[in-house]
C-alpha cells in the first residue's frame, strides 16, 4: 500500500543522491583531464607515462577549484530558490 | 496545454496504484534532471571561468565569474521558461529585480 511507495521512494532519493555524486565525479575529471594532464601531453611536455610535478600539482589546484565552484553553486542556486518564493508571494 | 490535458486524461484511466506509479517515475525523472541541470551548470561556469590552476583558490575574477554565470543562468532559465509557456515577452529584466 502507500508503505511500500514510501519506501521505494526513498530508495530512488537514495539511487539518485549515488547517481549525482557519480555525475559530479565524471565532469571533475573530464574538465581536470582535459586541462592538466591531456593539454601537457599534446603539447610535448611529458616524458613518461607517470604524472609529472607539474600535473600533481595542476589537478590538486583543479579538483580544489573544481569543489569551491560547486559549492560556490550549491549557495547561488538556495539564494534564487528563495528570492523566486518571494516573489510568487509579493504577486499574490 | 495539450500536454496537460492528455495527461489527465490517461490519470483519470488509471487504478490509484497505477497513479502512484506514474507519480514515482515523474518523480524520478525530475530528480535526475535537477541534478543534471545543476552539475552540468558546475561545470559549465567552471570551464569558462576556471583558467589557471597555480592555487587551490579560485581568485577574484574567477569569483566574480563564476557567480554571474550561475546567477544569470537561474534567471535566463525562468525568463525562457515565462515566453514558452504563456507565449508572450514579459518585461525587461533589468526593472523586475531590485539589485
Amino acid at each position: 500500500g502507500d508503505r511500500s511507495f514510501e519506501r521505494k521512494r526513498q530508495v530512488a532519493a537514495a539511487v539518485g543522491e549515488m547517481e549525482a555524486v557519480v555525475d559530479v565525479m565524471q565532469r571533475l575529471n573530464r574538465q581536470c583531464f582535459q586541462k592538466c594532464v591531456m593539454s601537457s601531453i599534446t603539447e610535448g611536455k611529458t616524458r613518461d607515462d607517470e604524472l609529472s610535478l607539474d600535473d600533481d600539482a595542476c589537478l590538486d589546484s583543479c579538483a580544489a577549484k573544481f569543489k569551491l565552484v560547486q559549492q560556490k553553486l550549491t549557495e547561488i542556486a538556495m539564494q534564487e530558490s528563495l528570492n523566486q518564493q518571494q516573489q510568487q508571494q509579493g504577486a499574490k | 496545454k495539450m500536454a496537460m490535458q492528455d495527461m489527465n486524461a490517461v490519470l483519470s484511466g488509471l487504478s490509484g496504484r497505477e497513479q502512484k506509479e506514474l507519480m514515482l517515475s515523474l518523480e524520478e525523472m525530475q530528480l535526475k534532471e535537477n541534478f543534471t541541470t545543476y552539475n552540468g551548470l558546475v561545470e559549465r561556469c567552471f570551464a569558462n571561468c576556471v583558467t589557471t590552476f597555480r592555487s587551490k583558490t579560485l581568485d577574484e575574477k574567477e569569483e566574480k565569474c563564476v557567480t554571474r554565470c550561475a546567477h544569470k543562468f537561474f534567471k535566463a532559465v525562468r525568463r525562457a521558461a515565462e515566453v514558452f509557456s504563456t507565449g508572450q515577452t514579459p518585461p525587461p529584466s533589468a526593472l523586475q529585480s531590485p539589485e
